[in-house]
């Protein structure tokens, strides 16, 4: 099954560069794409494959550090009013509106819960950092790597 | 286009200009950014107020109530054109997204001629979105009385001054030119270029905002106020419409010359009239990257300059997207920054965004009766200003939060709306 690992962030603002590093362990064994931002990009990214995993530093309110998975039935939730900037889950749904057979079956995000955003460094906070290796596991798991 | 404009204050601190050939390729490149930012910009966060109405829901006023209405074809060719000007920062620049082919005095990456025919073929698909844009405009707007009674009403109207980029037949241009500055009702104030800028904008802090606000130095603080003597300006593409004397493509020009006649004149201070002066740049930037992949004198080898010593200094000025963007840089003797000063479009805008909401609301809320509705309808008051938040937007969900509190005469809250849910 073809499938990417799509990891969304900016590595020099600390955990927000947790998704780009959980891809990087991926490189060379799946396609993968990095992103800073989020916008038609996403799209481009997602056309063409089956399979779909995306990484991404996430805020709600949970332990920093802590996994949460998302499918696509949070996007009932997501308001799409904005000034500047979309959602993954806005883009995506877009894409399945646009796109239908284009588009992957099966998208997964996976949220890595974010202690600091707003310092300037290239490395994680350490709960976040240690959490590394379970969202590996996870990503591996989801797609028959292990 | 902070990528852009920080090449340029590159450029600056080694005293050094780039190679003809890589000049083109970043305006290339440039031009084709523009493209695709417009179209997202209009697709996504601007046509879906009037499409899908501007008192519709969040769930349905968005790119995807916007295709339930056009139509699931036209979004698929409006975004699988867009995707040709992608192809082209790839072509230009090494990456689809991200580049990486900026260097001081020049540009990483040439391009074959091969290449040069690929980009020139996009640029086809480019100038097609903007035809189709300015289409939907047409049919979704500019046919609707109602609507167009929204854009050349009073209610989402500030008068400001306006800052833009002109070349030298004092026409709209992006990457390189000279800011010219223009009053309320249109007299030349000045112009600057590079560090000239200093001389005429100045910076305030506020005790209530994280956020300076610039103003005119020349005519000294005047306070968030507009009309006529104010010191407040606006950037962006109704900025540069009323500052330039046009465009020098042709179907640019064209549409240029439609949007003023429909307001019998210039400036124009309806703030609605972003979108419009956006469409026509899509346009404008489509045609401009054609022109640009036609020289076949973009293929040539000759991109870099040698550098030398860091002279320490540099202003790099473009006009990104959404109105003049300044990079500002000193630096020690090997090029190290040692300080910054960035003036980004979203910060210009400060006065004229907040003289908007006000407005709006002001106008809107009557007899202490708020809601939903009301509150898009003051969205629709900053959305066409496209202010630049996405810093901070990386993490999930990825929106604005936006809070009203409706106060009384008394300062006594009256009620409390916000866009998003408590946790």
């Amino acid at each position: 099954m073809k499938s990417v690992i799509i990891g969304i962030g900016n590595p020099n603002f600390k955990d927000d560069g947790v998704g780009l590093k959980i891809v990087e362990h991926f490189e060379g064994v799946v396609d993968t794409v990095t992103l800073l931002n989020i916008g038609f990009n996403l799209i481009d990214s997602l056309l063409g494959y089956e399979k779909a995993l995306i990484v991404d530093g996430v805020k709600t309110g949970a332990e920093p550090g802590s996994i949460i998975e998302f499918d696509v039935n949070f996007w009932g939730n997501v308001y799409a009013s904005g000034t500047h900037n979309f959602s993954i889950f806005e883009i995506i749904r877009i894409g399945y509106s646009v796109f239908p057979e284009e588009m992957p079956k099966e998208i997964k995000i996976i949220g890595v819960e974010v202690e600091d955003v707003e310092t300037l460094s290239r490395e994680c906070s350490p709960s976040v950092e240690s959490a590394i290796p379970l969202a590996i596991s996870k990503i591996k798991n989801y797609l028959g790597l292990q | 286009m902070h990528y852009t404009a920080s090449v340029k204050a590159a450029d600056g601190v080694y005293g050094v200009e780039p190679t003809p050939t890589a000049k083109k390729i970043r305006e290339l490149f440039y031009n084709a950014h523009y493209v695709e930012d417009h179209t997202g910009i209009l697709y996504a966060l601007g046509f879906p107020d009037f499409v899908c109405g501007p008192t519709a829901s969040p769930a349905e006023r968005n790119l995807v109530g916007l295709v339930l209405k056009v139509g699931a074809d036209v979004g698929k060719l409006v975004l699988k054109k867009r995707y040709s000007a992608v192809k082209i920062f790839e072509l230009t620049s090494g990456r689809p997204s991200h580049p990486v082919a900026a260097l001081p005095g020049g540009w990483s990456k040439r391009i074959t001629e091969e290449e040069r025919k690929e980009i020139l073929a996009c640029a086809d698909d480019c100038v097609e979105l903007a035809k189709l844009t300015l289409d939907v405009f047409d049919k979704v707007v500019l046919q609707n009385k109602e609507y167009m009674a929204l854009v050349t009403g009073d209610v989402y109207k500030v008068v400001s001054n306006y800052i833009g980029t002109v070349d030298e037949n004092d026409k709209v241009t992006y990457y390189d030119g000279t800011q010219k500055i223009v009053d309320t009702k249109g007299n030349e104030l000045g112009r600057f270029k590079g560090i000239q800028y200093l001389d005429y904008i100045a910076e305030r802090t506020l005790p209530w905002s994280y956020q300076k606000a610039p103003y005119l130095k020349k005519l000294g603080w005047t306070g968030l106020v507009d009309g006529d003597g104010t010191s407040i300006y606006s950037v962006g593409p109704l900025a540069r419409f009323n500052v330039a004397s046009g465009f020098d493509t042709p179907l640019a020009q064209e549409a240029y010359e439609k949007m003023l006649a429909a307001f019998g004149g210039k400036p124009v201070h309806n703030t609605l009239a972003y979108h419009w002066t956006r469409a026509i740049e899509l346009m404008h930037a489509a045609e401009t990257v054609k022109k640009i992949a036609s020289d076949e004198s973009i293929t040539d080898p000759n991109i870099r300059q040698e550098l030398g010593t860091p002279v320490g200094e540099g202003v790099g000025i473009v006009e990104a997207a959404r109105g003049v963007l300044i990079h500002h840089y000193k630096t020690d003797d090997k090029g190290i920054v040692t300080d910054a000063n960035l003036i980004v479009a979203t910060t210009h805008n400060k006065g004229p965004m907040n003289i908007a909401v006000k407005r709006a609301a002001q106008s809107f809320i009557k007899n202490g009766k708020v809601d939903e509705g009301i509150l898009n309808l003051v969205e629709i008051a900053y959305r066409p200003y496209d202010l630049c938040f996405a810093c901070s937007t990386h993490t999930l969900p990825g929106r604005i939060p936006v809070r009203i509190d409706i106060i009384d005469h008394n300062g006594d809250l009256v009620k409390s709306l916000r866009n998003y849910e408590l946790s």
